[in-house]
């Protein structure tokens, strides 16, 4: 039996139907046009798109609630999937009874690992190590153990309960510390160590004899959510021609779409994955979470099987960002040039492996970013625990390194006695130094990014010198940099793309990578417009469908903008060159004097409408396909650490104003400004909203997040315990200033932002802190409690001060 | 799935026998907000639900001749927030509401409900301690009026008996020289209703001497129930709120309350925020029972 599922027209899935798009797609039309005009473009004019203000086109599908999210989607008989759920951090299943739940109401279909044939069973990012559903062990608390179909929600609800798993607990290895230590419990068949890295790059010791000053911290970090709204999603069916169908929220259909044919035994091609549209991601929805099940489940019972995780769901049933804990030793010269820095990371790694290595090689090839740091030695170690897996989140762990170094930095300054701003330009990267893998940089926008901020810190420096306490409140400024790197770690990471046009003059712009809420579908259309020569608003955008595209790569690790937009930029150079050499042979005219530019066609001296040139050469258009593939060679080698991990680098620095009320401990972010060296801005609007998703996302890290973990299980797996800044937390000014700057490998110049808005936001909240109050923060989250034990430290007095002793009063 | 049965009472008299005939197996609900969250999660499944949103009679804000408030249980959050009356009779009741939570709570959410519900966390019931109100309880046998003092009996557990229903509360009018005030903590500005700490102040300055005669103190999130903090009182009562006085205050009101520790902070952490509430939002009270004796004169 296959789902009674009838494609609609749209390429675009995400979207809906032609039919439906059309109305839609007219309003935004006119919308576009008038924002164009606004930006000081001209009526008609159509090239120039790139670095225009241009609204979104999937904006009003959002805003007026038509966007199909996964649960939206229609589906007649669709069942309802739900996992039994393992109640123990570790424990061997010694049986599973599922026999009073195959005969509960509603129930259709059970599903247990036992069915799935071994070599089937496991997925992964890098290993595949993780069980669909557990069969011999449980290796964290809310691992899957069995799936059911059932005809609603509630009754597969409530069949879950009827099963029976017996269990036998295993000693719970909670902390990295922990996993390390002799005869501790093993979680991993291979032991309990994910990663060991190691990178050293000239004479640490040497750099340390030459240092005037050493500092030594050691900081840590909790455990975050990536609190997308929209929990993870899929709706999996057999589609009329027999192809398995799975439309899940992803940011990575290509992923899903291998995984699947592997588990199922399906052949590749009878195989399809459907992005729809992404409630938010953030780097956790990389990994497989409902995407096999549904669809063994739809093999199983021949019905379309559709599940959404609860919220709760969410906190216990996916990736987390890793806790960490960081020790930096930094040397410096008198004159504040850095000589050495020897780092140590210890990570949580959670249950399976997941992105740890991927984050841990990150790691290592940004430590001491953006600085340039003769000396250094790097060792990494990330380890299993009982918690749920860590994964992939924004910035993959390097938000953590800029609190570290960020931190040091301030410390360096303050024993120096030098300005903080101008130690970082004594030890700034700039074009032409070599990094720790030997990469050679150009384009090194960092000192730009310092040099934008630096008159703003100045004036506010006065401001805050003449009134330093501000209703109670003390005032503090704070920096932060960063220089992160595009793009995979260390492997390539093509992108491709298509153009190609219809008789009509319509014209659509295939991508590999998905459009997960960032705008990238519209940037990417921008880029092939400008380089084609056709105008922005004919060019439909169709990625995230695993058949309809090459895999590109997942919508990650900010790549996007610079990947794919490369890929485009061919693609439409392509489709020019060929599209101008159909049309002078159907016009009978040599190749040179055919130019389609600004929408339209000037064949020798006569002018023709793009549509009109698309219909004179009708029988041809559909043969045309405009192809890109851009594929830098980038590699490391894994052991050394040396080589070209990344194509190019981004760079920025962030200044916060913060007040400080030192007797609650409490924190207020009042302004931040925002220095980037994106290279060109395809899109300033996307880009603006991209930093102030990330001001807003490092404040929550920065201040309150925090998945708090007791005794294997998470206590607080919802909102009104995990605390995300809310609208009247996120600071009214949030300045984005884009530093002058092309990067002569990107698209039109541009690098990428997305995920490095976030990454010195932490770090300048807790730079701004020392600035107000003279303590030192080493840890995140930086909680009420947590600052006012600084502050009561600083002051040497005891948290709960008898209040006679000290003789307050009313104030 | 179970069955729920369902009524909607239309007079207090219709609610009150529902809940006999229910024997203590209905809930009652009001705005239902609290109840909504308690039967997602599984913590609550109701057989009987009685309605009470449709009773005229719960609702409306009157103040009587002698200056008493009357607050009916349906009456919103927002509506408190809002009312002349209430800011003219109250002040500290507008400046409370307007610390719940956000538009669609306070749209939603009852007086009565969030009394009834007795969260520690509430934040109306440390105002109707801290103003000394009545609350007026319907049932079989009639009326019965309980001290707000006495209402809260332990963790989610009012004074109110099985089959009664919480029709009203009443506040006495604030004598001459009085302030009021009302402060509380949270971790963020966005909403919270976990890990706060709130401080309702009445405070009756004498003009002459500038002594508190009389005290109000209610405390929210310090231990499993709203707080009643007579001791502070004590110490405050009859005394200049002078520093010394205040330091000898907060030491009190550290060891009356028992705050319990949370995943986001310890018991000693709270009791030194309810100290700095307690500083901030008193010293707001006599100032303005200060500027109230100014204004009468
Ligand atoms: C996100 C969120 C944030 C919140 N923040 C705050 C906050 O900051 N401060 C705060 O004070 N509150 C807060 N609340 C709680 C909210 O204000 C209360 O849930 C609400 O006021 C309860 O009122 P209700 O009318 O919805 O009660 P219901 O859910 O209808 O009832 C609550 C309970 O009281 C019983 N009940 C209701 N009315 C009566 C009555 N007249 N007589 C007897 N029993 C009755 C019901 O049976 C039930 O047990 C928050 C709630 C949420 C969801």
């Amino acid at each position: 039996m296959t789902a009674s599922w009838k494609e609609p027209d749209g390429e675009k899935f995400a979207l809906g139907s032609l039919a439906e798009q059309a109305h839609w797609q007219g309003e935004y039309r006119r919308i576009l046009e008038a924002a164009r005009i606004a930006d000081g473009g001209h009526p008609g004019e159509a090239a120039a798109t790139v670095g225009r203000r241009l609204p979104r086109a999937d904006v009003l599908y959002k805003v007026r609630g038509r966007a199909r999210y996964v649960a939206n989607v229609p589906m007649e008989g669709a069942l309802h999937c739900r996992f039994v759920r393992s109640p123990h951090a570790h424990a061997r299943i010694m049986a599973i009874d599922t026999a009073a739940a195959a005969k509960a109401s509603g129930v259709v279909a059970v599903l247990t690992g036992a069915e799935i044939a071994p070599e089937r069973l496991l997925v992964g990012t890098l290993t595949d190590d993780t069980p669909v559903l557990a069969t011999d062990k449980v290796r964290y608390a809310g691992e899957p153990v069995v799936a059911i179909a059932a005809l609603t929600e509630a009754e597969a609800e409530a069949a879950c309960h009827l099963v029976a798993v017996s269990y036998q607990e295993l000693p719970m290895v909670l902390t990295p510390e922990a996993a390390l230590a002799p005869g501790a419990a093993e979680i991993d068949p291979k032991g309990n160590v994910i990663g060991d890295l190691r990178h050293e790059k000239g004479d640490l010791e040497a750099g340390f004899g030459a240092a005037d000053v050493v500092i030594e911290n050691t900081y840590r970090t909790e455990p975050i959510e990536h609190a997308f709204l929209e929990p993870p999603a899929g709706l999996a069916f057999v589609d009329p021609d027999g192809v398995l169908t799975v439309m899940v929220c992803t940011q990575y259909p290509h992923y899903h779409h291998r995984q699947l044919a592997r588990v199922t035994g399906l052949p590749i091609e009878r195989v399809r994955v459907v992005q729809t549209v992404v409630g938010g991601a953030f780097g956790g929805k990389m990994d497989n979470t409902v995407e096999c099940a549904i669809a063994l489940l739809a093999l199983k019972t021949g019905r379309p099987v559709r599940m959404i995780y609860t919220r709760e769901e969410v906190f216990v049933g996916t990736t987390k960002r890793h806790a960490m804990t960081i020790r930096y030793r930094l040397g410096a010269r008198r004159d504040g040039r850095i000589t050495a820095l020897d780092a140590e990371y210890l990570a949580d790694g959670g249950a399976y492996r997941s992105y740890s290595l991927i984050v841990g090689g990150r790691a290592v090839i940004h430590t001491g970013m953006p600085y340039n740091i003769p000396n250094m030695r790097t060792h990494y170690v990330v380890t299993f625990t009982n918690y749920p897996p860590s994964g992939a989140m924004r910035s993959f762990g390097v938000v953590k390194l800029a609190f570290a170094i960020e931190c040091m930095m301030n410390e360096l300054a303050d024993r120096l006695g030098l300005n903080p701003i101008a130690l970082r330009r004594i030890n700034a990267y700039a074009d032409g130094d070599r990094t720790g893998t030997g990469q050679t940089l150009l384009d090194v926008g960092y000192l730009k990014t310092l040099d934008a901020i630096e008159p703003i810190y100045a004036e506010r420096r006065r401001v805050l010198e003449a009134e330093p306490v501000r209703e109670g409140r003390k005032r503090g400024l704070g920096i932060a940099c960063l220089g992160y790197g595009i793009g995979y770690s260390g492997t390539r990471n093509p992108s491709t793309a298509r153009v190609r046009a219809a008789a009509d003059g319509s014209v659509t712009a295939y991508c590999g990578t998905p459009d997960i809420g960032t705008g990238s579908d519209m940037s990417l259309a921008q880029i092939a417009a400008q380089s084609s020569g056709i105008g922005l608003h004919r060019i439909r955008v169709v990625s995230g469908d695993s058949t309809k595209t090459d895999d590109s790569g997942p919508t990650s690790a900010s790549r996007t903008t610079y990947f794919s937009g490369n890929a485009a930029l061919i693609a439409g150079q392509d489709f020019k060159r060929q599209f101008e050499a159909a049309l002078a042979r159907a016009l009978a005219l040599p190749e040179d004097q055919v130019r389609l530019e600004n929408d339209t066609i000037t064949a020798r001296n006569q002018c023709l409408s793009f549509e009109d040139a698309c219909r004179r050469i009708a029988g041809e258009i559909e043969g045309i396909c405009g192809y890109g593939k851009f594929d830098p060679d980038i590699a490391v080698n894994i052991l050394t650490f040396k080589g070209n991990p990344y194509p190019t680098y981004t760079y920025a620095t962030h200044l916060v104003e913060i007040e400080v009320d030192e007797e609650l401990g409490q924190i207020d972010v009042v302004r931040c400004w925002c220095a980037h060296d994106a290279g060109t801005v395809v899109n300033p609007i996307g880009a603006e909203g991209q930093i102030e998703g990330g001001v807003a996302m490092g404040m929550g890290q920065a201040l309150w997040e925090n998945v708090v973990r007791k005794d294997g299980v998470i206590v607080n797996p919802h909102y009104r315990d995990y605390l995300l800044p809310g609208a009247k937390d996120v600071p009214l000014e949030i300045e984005c200033l884009w530093v002058a700057s092309k990067d002569r490998t990107g698209p039109y110049g541009a690098k990428g932002v997305a995920e490095v808005s976030l990454i010195p936001v932490p770090a300048a909240i807790a730079g701004a802190l020392t600035d107000a109050c003279g303590v030192w923060p080493r840890r995140l989250p930086m909680a009420a409690e947590y600052v006012l034990r600084l502050v009561r430290g600083r002051d040497g007095r005891p948290l709960l001060a008898r209040a006679g002793a000290e003789g307050r009063g009313l104030r | 799935m179970s069955e729920c049965r369902y009524t909607r009472a239309r007079r207090v008299d219709e609610a009150v026998a529902a809940l006999a005939e229910a024997k203590g197996d209905a809930h009652v609900i009001a705005g239902g907000i609290a109840l909504g969250i308690l039967m997602n999660e599984k913590l609550v499944s109701p057989t009987w639900l009685v309605d009470i949103s449709r009773i005229e009679a719960l609702k409306g804000i009157v103040r009587g001749p002698d200056g008493t408030l009357r607050i009916g249980a349906l009456t919103t959050h927002r509506e408190v927030e809002e009312s002349p009356a209430v800011a003219a009779a109250q002040p500290m009741l507008p400046e409370m509401a307007a610390e719940i939570a956000c538009g669609r709570i306070k749209n939603r959410g009852t007086f009565g409900g969030n009394l009834s519900l007795a969260d520690p966390q509430g934040d109306p019931p440390v105002a109707v301690i801290a103003l000394r109100a009545t609350m007026r309880a319907a049932g079989p046998l009639g009326v019965r009026d309980i001290p707000a003092t006495e209402f809260f009996r332990d963790l989610y557990t009012t004074a109110l008996r099985e089959g009664e229903l919480l029709q009203e509360v009443l506040f006495p009018p604030l004598a001459p020289g009085a302030g009021t005030a009302y402060g509380k903590f949270a971790a963020r500005r966005a909403m919270d209703y976990t890990s706060t700490v709130a401080v309702g102040v009445r405070a009756v300055v004498e003009p002459a001497t500038g002594c508190i005669k009389d005290i109000g103190l209610g405390l929210g999130g310090v231990g499993p129930i709203p707080v009643w903090a007579r001791a502070t009182e004590a110490a405050l009562r009859g005394m200049r709120p002078e520093p010394a006085v205040i330091d000898r205050a907060c030491d009190v009101l550290v060891d009356e309350i028992e705050p319990l520790a949370d995943h986001l902070y310890s018991a000693d952490f709270k009791r030194h925020v309810a100290t700095v509430i307690l500083r901030r939002t008193l010293a707001r009270a006599c100032a303005r029972a200060a500027r109230g004796v100014e204004a009468r004169r």
